[in-house]
């Protein structure tokens, strides 16, 4: 061991002790270093033993009759900290086992909820579909009722034809009332779920990346 | 030495080294002087300093020495008196001790001696 790794470790050893004791410590090994001369050095750290030797004749002398209680509590807060930094060691790699080994469940469960997703998505599809065919065929209908029924009234049947006018105009109203919705659906409606949607995946996300950020 | 050196008499050996030198001196001088006299671990002399400089028996200063700053002690009136007192504990002490083992035959011859060494600390 050299003279410059002995200082470095009683440094290390001291910093439990107040600044100004260990300073005045450190600075008494420096100069005896110094006055001992470097002919001397190896001889000097052979006979102080070793850095913890020093240390302890430091801290004893500090502590006095609590040198004892003092370093048995240090010896047992760091086995302590040992024990809890195990426990979290082996709780991570529970949670990975645990992860793995039920990874059938919870991937059958990720499964699950995407092909509920996706269902929905369909259903809502097809709803979709259904309302814009149910739309054109009463715009289309609508139309040719009104059609025949101003062929009816110019041919010979006023009454029928009025009727069968109406039925018609009333249908086109409410088709014409369906391209409203379907506009404000599709202009509305689906803009929002989608911003929704975006919401709901960045929010996750910026969860997990906080998470990250705190470690 | 099979003889074990307790805490006071470290004290007294170290206070008696310091007074020697009217200038003061330095933790290595004082090592080298003390285990001159007896046989000691290097590490036992810095917390006989700091103690004997927490009782006001020595002060420290620092002295620069070749561009470094070199810690010198000396003995204050303080320490001047323990060390009297030190030294009449260890006649007394001393004298007992080798009575005992010269026996009641020597006895006379000895205190002679040790009274004369006696009167000169006073």
């Amino acid at each position: 061991m050299s003279r410059q790794d002995f200082m470095e470790q009683l440094k290390r050893l001291l910093d439990d002790i107040p600044s100004n004791e260990r300073q005045d410590a450190l600075n008494y090994y420096e100069n005896y270093f110094e006055d001992a001369g470097p002919e001397n050095e190896a001889k000097i750290i052979e006979e102080l033993e070793s850095p913890e030797k020093v240390a302890a004749s430091i801290k004893k002398d500090l502590f006095g009759e609590n040198y004892e209680a003092y370093e048995f509590a240090k010896k047992q807060r760091e086995q302590e900290k040992i024990k809890e930094n195990n426990a979290k060691v082996q709780r991570n790699i529970l949670i990975v086992v645990l992860l793995i080994v039920a990874s059938p469940i919870w991937i059958g469960l990720v499964g699950g909820l995407f092909g509920v997703f996706v269902g929905l998505l369909g259903a809502i599809l097809g709803i979709g579909a259904a309302l814009i065919a149910c739309v054109a065929v009463f715009l289309v209908v609508g139309c040719i009722l009104i059609g025949i029924g101003l062929t009816k009234s110019l041919f010979g049947f006023p009454a029928i034809g009025l009727i069968v006018m109406g039925i018609g105009i009333l249908m086109l109203t409410l088709g014409i009332l369906g391209v409203l919705a379907l506009c404000w659906i599709i202009g509305k409606f689906i803009p929002w779920m989608i911003l929704g949607l975006v919401n709901l995946c960045r929010s996750l996300f910026q969860k997990g990346r906080k998470k990250e950020a705190y470690r | 030495m099979v003889f074990g050196v307790g805490a006071a008499l470290l004290d007294a050996i170290v206070l008696a080294v310091v007074s020697k030198e009217t200038d003061g001196t330095y933790g290595y001088r004082i090592t080298q002087d003390v285990r001159g006299a007896i046989d000691i671990s290097e590490s036992t002399l810095y917390p006989v300093l700091r103690r004997l400089q927490k009782n006001r028996c020595l002060e420290a200063y620092d002295v620069e020495c070749g561009g470094r700053n070199r810690r010198y002690y000396r003995i204050t009136q303080d320490g001047v008196l323990k060390l009297d007192e030190y030294k009449k504990e260890w006649m007394d002490y001393s004298t007992k001790i080798t009575h005992l083992f010269l026996g009641e035959e020597q006895r006379h011859e000895q205190a002679g001696f040790y009274g004369t060494a006696k009167e000169a600390v006073r």
